[in-house]
């Protein structure tokens, strides 16, 4: 194991049954702060439910998740937060009547500091982030990319130890996208956290991530670092499909 | 330092500058309103203190609504627990004797109107703060189908708790003053009380809730704690805007805090724009000034030498006009949602030219 016990997000064998569909079934995943970690999969195969389990809004039928050895399944949502676990939304969910400020605020405030710090907090991260100019707009007056980094920059403002990102760069165009990832790049050294990216885009997963996880069918199906993971046929098969799986050693990214 | 240095500068400074020139704004069109009316006819004072009373039910009402984003039909509710409140300690002894069976405390309970107001405010909000831990895990419709329940169940227990309230017939015998003072004083305390929830961190995580719930929990907000300070807190203004009417009226029953009353504070809260608290202030004066021309009208007028006879629930329907009228053509009110300032208006015309507002 890469990572120490005390400073991780573990998730041991978890089990998720819609109405008896198994969406998850003994899926098990840890990663550390100051690491990345992709999750990828097919359309369907689990990757944002394993996700509303770690953050307490799907509750799993089995399994655990340690946040730093503390058993914390089956807390709701507002109380993970609050231990140190953030998330994004794939539909990103900004506040949108409030100002970009009051969003990124929200997120200072309900991390638990005072009114004076949690204003200078919100003011440092966007400048840091590159919306100080748009802060006086409303929330849902921005154009699609700023909306998505807005969505990232209100979770970091809570100060999580841990971030969950589902689908950051879910219809950014290719230059959004780079710059989406390194500004994702410097953020487990910049604020001392761990990272869980769920993305589609396989260029962005394997140039980003120190390890990736891949979810098919609500099983675990392979784990390793970038080069290992596209290189692996359950993985290129689960992707393109059983006849791809010949051609492997070409990219995974089909 | 750098970061620090612009901390204190542009948006955050801006907005705070702006949100302070918007309470002035709001202070003052209050101020200028009741100036008007306190130089007027005996009638017309009586218009504008009821006026100035609905006005402190709007912005209590608003201080739920407006930042939770989770309608309330009850709030005249506890505007009613605020006027009997009121009338079990400023009735003169031998008239409640003489009309409840109170236990002997509450016939011998005494106290000064700005006391008996202050008692309404925190009864009321006992009250609240009793429904709001059912009421708040509600969302959406059902809190707002909830809090209709809670008006209903106060209006039955003020209308048939006989020995308390006198039941249907209601209370009578409550010193009564000509002056304007307290409801004027009492309504920019409410306005000013609002404004400052509105600078606190728990008003921003309950607006936050408002936006949108599963984004709030995920940064760690719990929502109902918030939601239901909100509500203790909007309700203490109403309790305080009840013990008002009381006094100001000198007598009541439970129906004056009932249907007809919601509809209107309602009606001047969505009108004005429920989102901001210029929209409670702004509504409720443009609403009670229309409603006090129609009033007028009711009762017959001579137009061009024409005669039109009285027509009786012109008001009414007035304000259902108004509301609907709202509800189609600008959803968000009047003030569409934001905060109006006087800086504002001055800096309107050169907006209008410019057209330099990016397009919605």
């Amino acid at each position: 194991m890469t990572t120490q016990t005390e400073e991780t997000l573990r998730a041991v064998g978890i089990g998720v049954d819609f109405a008896g569909l198994k969406a998850l079934s003994d899926v098990s995943l840890a990663f550390g702060r100051g690491e990345i970690l992709g999750l990828i999969g097919p359309n369907g195969a689990g990757k944002t439910t394993l996700v509303n389990v770690l953050s307490g809004f799907q509750r799993p039928t089995s399994g655990t998740v340690m946040l730093e050895s503390k058993d914390v399944t089956g807390r709701p949502p507002h109380r993970l937060a609050r231990l140190g676990l953030g998330r994004t939304f794939q539909s990103v969910r900004i506040f949108g009547r409030l100002s970009v400020y009051d969003n990124v605020l929200a997120g200072a405030v309900a991390g638990g500091l005072k009114a004076r710090a949690a204003r200078r907090h919100a003011w440092q991260l966007l400048e840091r982030m590159g919306l100080a100019d748009v802060s006086g707009l409303q929330g849902d007056a921005l154009p699609h990319g700023q909306e998505r980094r807005l969505g990232i920059v209100r979770a970091l403002a809570a100060r999580p130890r841990f971030l969950l990102l589902d689908e950051p760069a879910a219809g950014l165009n290719e230059h959004e996208t780079d710059v989406l990832r390194a500004t994702l790049a410097t953020l487990p050294g910049e604020f001392d956290l761990g990272l869980l990216v769920i993305e589609h885009d396989m260029s962005l997963i394997l140039r980003l991530c120190d390890r990736i996880q891949v979810l098919d069918y609500g099983k675990s199906i392979a784990e390793g670092s970038p080069a290992e993971v596209r290189r692996n046929p359950a993985v290129i098969e689960a992707y393109l499909g059983a006849s791809a799986a010949d051609h492997g050693e070409h990219d995974a990214q089909g | 330092m750098a970061a620090l240095e612009s901390a204190l500068s542009s948006p955050t400074k801006r907005e705070l500058v702006h949100r302070i020139s918007s309470l002035v704004t709001l202070l003052l069109l209050v101020g200028f309103v009741t100036l008007l009316g306190a130089e007027g006819s005996p009638v017309l004072q009586n218009v504008l203190e009821n006026g100035l009373i609905n006005l402190i039910i709007v912005v209590g009402l608003y201080m739920f609504v407006g930042n939770s984003g989770v309608f309330s039909f009850g709030h005249v509710g506890f505007m009613a627990v605020g006027a009997y409140t009121a009338g079990l300690v400023r009735i003169p002894e031998g008239t409640k004797i003489a009309l409840l069976q109170l236990p002997h405390w509450l016939d011998r309970a005494h106290a000064t109107p700005l006391e008996a107001t202050l008692l309404g405010g925190l009864v009321a909000a006992l009250v609240a703060a009793v429904v709001a831990l059912p009421i708040m895990r509600l969302a959406g419709l059902t809190a707002g189908l909830g809090t209709f329940a809670v008006l209903n169940i106060i209006y039955v227990v003020a209308a048939n708790w006989n020995s308390f309230t006198g039941g249907s017939t209601g209370m009578a015998g409550l010193p009564t003053t000509a002056a304007i003072t307290p409801e004027f004083s009492w309504a920019l305390i409410a306005i000013v009380v609002a404004w400052l929830f509105q600078q606190t961190r728990v008003c921003l995580r309950v607006r936050a809730s408002r936006e949108d719930e599963p984004a709030a929990r995920a940064l760690g907000i719990g929502i109902v704690p918030d939601r239901a300070a909100a509500f203790v807190l909007s309700a203490f203004i109403c309790g305080v805007g009840g013990g008002l009417y009381g006094q100001l009226t000198g007598s009541f029953g439970p129906d004056a805090f009932f249907l007809p009353t919601t509809f209107t504070v309602v009606a001047m809260l969505v009108v004005g724009g429920r989102y901001s608290l210029s929209g409670a202030v702004i509504g409720s004066v443009f609403l009670s000034v229309i409603s006090e021309g129609l009033r007028r009208l009711e009762g017959g007028f001579q137009i061009a030498g024409l005669h039109v006879p009285a027509r009786p629930g012109l008001e009414e329907v007035g304000l259902a006009a108004a509301l609907l009228l709202t509800l189609l053509r600008r959803p968000r009110g009047i003030t569409g949602g934001r905060e109006v300032s006087l800086v504002d208006l001055a800096a309107l015309p050169g907006a209008l030219r410019g057209r330099t507002r990016r397009p919605e």
